[in-house]
């Protein structure tokens, strides 16, 4: 065992048990044996006038001490108690635990392997799946998506349909497998300060139908044309391919006020989600992705 | 020198009870009869589909006859507690140790025990010949008969009990293949050694040592409580004499010390001698000493119930104030609990709100709470719901107008938004959740919740 550094203290304590479980076995086989004549006391007086009769233990009782001794003893065989020594068994909580997935992976093995195979269009439409998928949709995702999926702030809502990278199940599945690290830049300084970003802000409002003041709009859509089209295409649709958000359809992820949207142009923001296929597997991310699919009503 | 040694702890005696016939043995034994009548048919009555009362402890569902108890229903059974043990007390308190002498369960098995004892080793004198006779082929067989029957019956019984538990049909089923769950298997053998133990050897000595009933049921009494008792008035002084002399001229009370009142006492006590804690009120005294008294031809009731009262000639009252009061908390508690599981609302909810953002602002206008409705159906048959909200103004569910179904005995997690106009306010507001069975309007849940505001 690899909780001690010298082999001392395990054997102090297989030495200390083993003692113990002598002494006591003694101590009850030397009750067990003395036989004192009626009324004989201990010799010991407190109190002035309070003695103790020295009778032996009742047998029911001594009987139990044997039956304690025995069950010691057969326990610090089996399992592990002796300092180092693992037991006649050889249990251990690893042991236990492993044990237990195996029997977990006996009981639903089959139907797991099912759901790592199948389609997750398919997977969609099963309804037995669905329940186990929104039970693990609130234990790993409920936690930043929300229990009604529908997000917070700086986090994407799934049932509005509107998609960063994508509405195919593929793209969805591999979302949720490998993560996705959704980069804005900051771009204050590219954009020449304070005045450009803003400028940008308001030409970006206008994408989605909100009004912004029209000298600045002029001034943010050359510098949009120059900067922002690369991932945000020339129309503001936006770029699945890349995560370049979609500036048209007036669904924000990270808010549509003048202050936040001043934020997120100027300073930049990261976003990540976070991959989840080593935590869950192929079939319980395959249910999940069947489950964002369903939420959506694709 | 082992053989000096004093005993120091004294020996049990085994008693011997001899047999009883008469009024308080044919009432021991009607309420015998009703009782494990009672116990070992229950489990085999069958109920709406189900056994008609199963403790279904894995599925934390319990039937009784047509309720259903959910774990959320514990309070009942600290009722039906309560309710117990303030019966007990009046019953105490009215009649002494009624509970203890007819109906505890281990009278009822001891004096079953005791009447296979006597069809197969005979009477009370048979039985302590056959203990004192040394071991014989006649004596081997008599007592291995008798000990088989027992751990039958104590294993049918073990059978029974575990039945409460789990469907007492697949159990049967299950048993000549030892097709069983091994705590089931556990519990029918524990419950067999218990049985056979206590109703075949320990017997009176759990009233006597164990009972904590036993020891507590003597402060109900009163002076007024009926207690089995021996009239020293008339019966003292004691002394056998032939049937056709006249006591009083022998100067002797109606006592003949024929001591077959001890006989046929299940704890071996002599209750000439007052009344005392080891009495379980059984009457197997009044039965015995009646016979004797007609055989004598002198009036009944040497030996019978009456009051501490009575017998020093002060009127018995019946209706005392603490007889009043236990009446009067046990009435009102039973009704209490009849109406409430009489009008018990068979659906249940919680309402969990999600704790990672206690809201969403949505636009300038609007904000979203989230909360995961936990519906438990808890009828026996299959439900719609709506779900509705009310007490906020402007504030409305999203996605509603479906119908919910929830199978019978299920728990569904719902997850529901509520997106409500701020219009001003600010801070937590309250709310309520309406939930309703679209087919049975009168089930319906009124749920509080709050309305997280930025």
């Amino acid at each position: 065992m690899a909780d001690f550094t010298s082999s001392f203290w395990s054997i102090f304590i297989a030495v200390v048990t083993i003692a113990s479980l002598i002494g006591t076995g003694w101590l009850a086989l030397a009750n067990m044996a003395k036989s004192t004549s009626a009324g004989e006391t201990t010799g010991h007086v407190w109190d002035e006038d309070l003695i103790e009769y020295d009778n032996p233990l009742p047998r029911w009782w001594l009987y139990m001490f044997f039956i304690t001794l025995a069950f010691g003893t057969t326990y610090v065989i089996l399992y592990p108690g002796l300092g180092s020594f693992q037991g006649a068994l050889n249990w251990s909580q690893i042991s236990q635990y492993e044990q237990e997935m195996a029997n977990a992976q006996e009981r639903y093995g089959d139907l797991f392997d099912r759901y790592a195979q199948a389609d997750v269009k398919e997977l969609a439409k099963d309804e037995a799946a669905m329940k186990s998928a929104a039970r693990l949709f609130s234990q790993s995702c409920a936690l930043c998506h929300g229990s009604d999926a529908r997000g917070a702030p700086g986090i994407p809502n799934l049932v509005d349909n509107d998609w960063i990278y994508g509405d195919a199940p593929g793209k969805i599945l591999a979302t949720i497998q490998n993560g996705r690290t959704g980069i804005m830049p900051g771009w204050e300084a590219v954009l020449g300060g304070p005045e450009g970003v803003r400028d940008v802000v308001e030409y970006v409002l206008t994408l989605s139908g909100q009004s912004g003041d029209s000298e600045r709009v002029a001034k943010g859509e050359a510098l949009y044309r120059t900067v922002c089209v690369a991932c945000h295409n020339l129309d503001g649709t936006g770029n699945q391919a890349l995560g370049g958000m979609n500036l048209t359809d007036d669904i924000w992820v990270h808010g549509n006020s003048v202050e936040q949207l001043t934020t997120v142009i100027g300073q930049g923001v990261q976003n990540q989600m976070p991959a989840h296929l080593e935590l869950l597997g192929e079939a319980k991310t395959r249910l999940l992705a069947a489950y964002v699919v369903k939420l959506s009503g694709n | 020198m082992a053989d000096l040694q004093q005993e120091l702890y004294e020996k049990r005696q085994k008693i011997y009870p001899r047999e009883v016939h008469g009024t308080f043995a044919f009432l021991r034994w009607s309420g015998i009869a009703g009782l494990l009548g009672l116990y070992f048919l229950i489990p085999w009555i069958p109920w709406d589909g189900h056994q008609s009362v199963l403790f279904d402890l894995p599925a934390r569902k319990f039937y009784v006859f047509s309720l259903i108890f959910w774990p959320q229903d514990f309070i009942f059974l600290t009722a039906l507690l309560v309710i117990l043990g303030l019966a007990l007390f009046l019953f105490t308190a009215l009649a002494g140790r009624l509970w203890c002498g007819y109906s505890c369960p281990q009278t009822v098995w001891t004096e079953v025990f005791l009447w296979v004892e006597r069809r197969i080793e005979g009477t009370r004198s048979q039985q302590m010949k056959l203990d004192k006779a040394p071991m014989s082929a006649r004596k081997a067989g008599l007592k291995i008969v008798k000990h088989l029957i027992w751990v039958s019956i104590s294993f049918w019984t073990a059978i029974t009990f575990v039945g409460y538990f789990t469907p007492v049909r697949e159990l049967v089923i299950g048993l000549p293949d030892f097709d069983l769950n091994p705590w089931a298997v556990f519990w029918i053998l524990f419950f067999t050694g218990m049985t056979y133990m206590n109703a075949g050897w320990i017997r009176e000595q759990v009233c006597l040592y164990m009972c904590p009933y036993a020891r507590f049921q003597s402060a109900m009494f009163d002076k007024d409580t009926l207690v089995i008792s021996y009239d020293p008035e008339r019966g003292e002084p004691r002394g056998s004499r032939r049937r056709q002399e006249d006591p009083r001229k022998l100067g002797l009370g109606d006592c003949i010390d024929c001591e077959m009142c001890v006989q046929v006492c299940p704890t071996g006590i002599d209750i000439r001698k007052g009344l005392q804690y080891e009495c379980i009120g059984c009457a197997a005294c009044i039965d015995a000493c009646d016979d004797i008294m007609a055989k004598m031809q002198y009036p009944k009731g040497l030996i019978r119930y009456t009051t501490e009262n009575s017998l020093n000639q002060v009127r018995t009252k019946v209706f005392r104030p603490r007889v009043i009061i236990y009446s009067l908390v046990l009435g009102a508690l039973i009704a209490a609990t009849f109406y409430t599981i009489a009008t018990r609302t068979l659906l249940d909810v919680d309402v969990i709100r999600d704790r990672n953002v206690l809201f969403r602002q949505v636009d300038q206008e609007h904000v979203d709470n989230v909360y995961t409705l936990r519906i438990l159906n808890k009828d026996n048959q299959e439900h719609g719901y709506t779900i509705e909200v009310a007490g906020l103004k402007d504030a409305n569910l999203l996605g509603n107008g479906s119908v919910l179904s929830v199978p019978s005995g299920a728990v569904v997690d719902v997850p529901v938004t509520v997106r409500a106009r701020v219009a001003g306010a600010s801070g937590s507001q309250e709310m309520e959740f309406i939930i309703q069975a679209t087919d049975e309007p009168d089930v319906e849940i009124r749920e509080k919740a709050r309305f997280i505001l930025p």
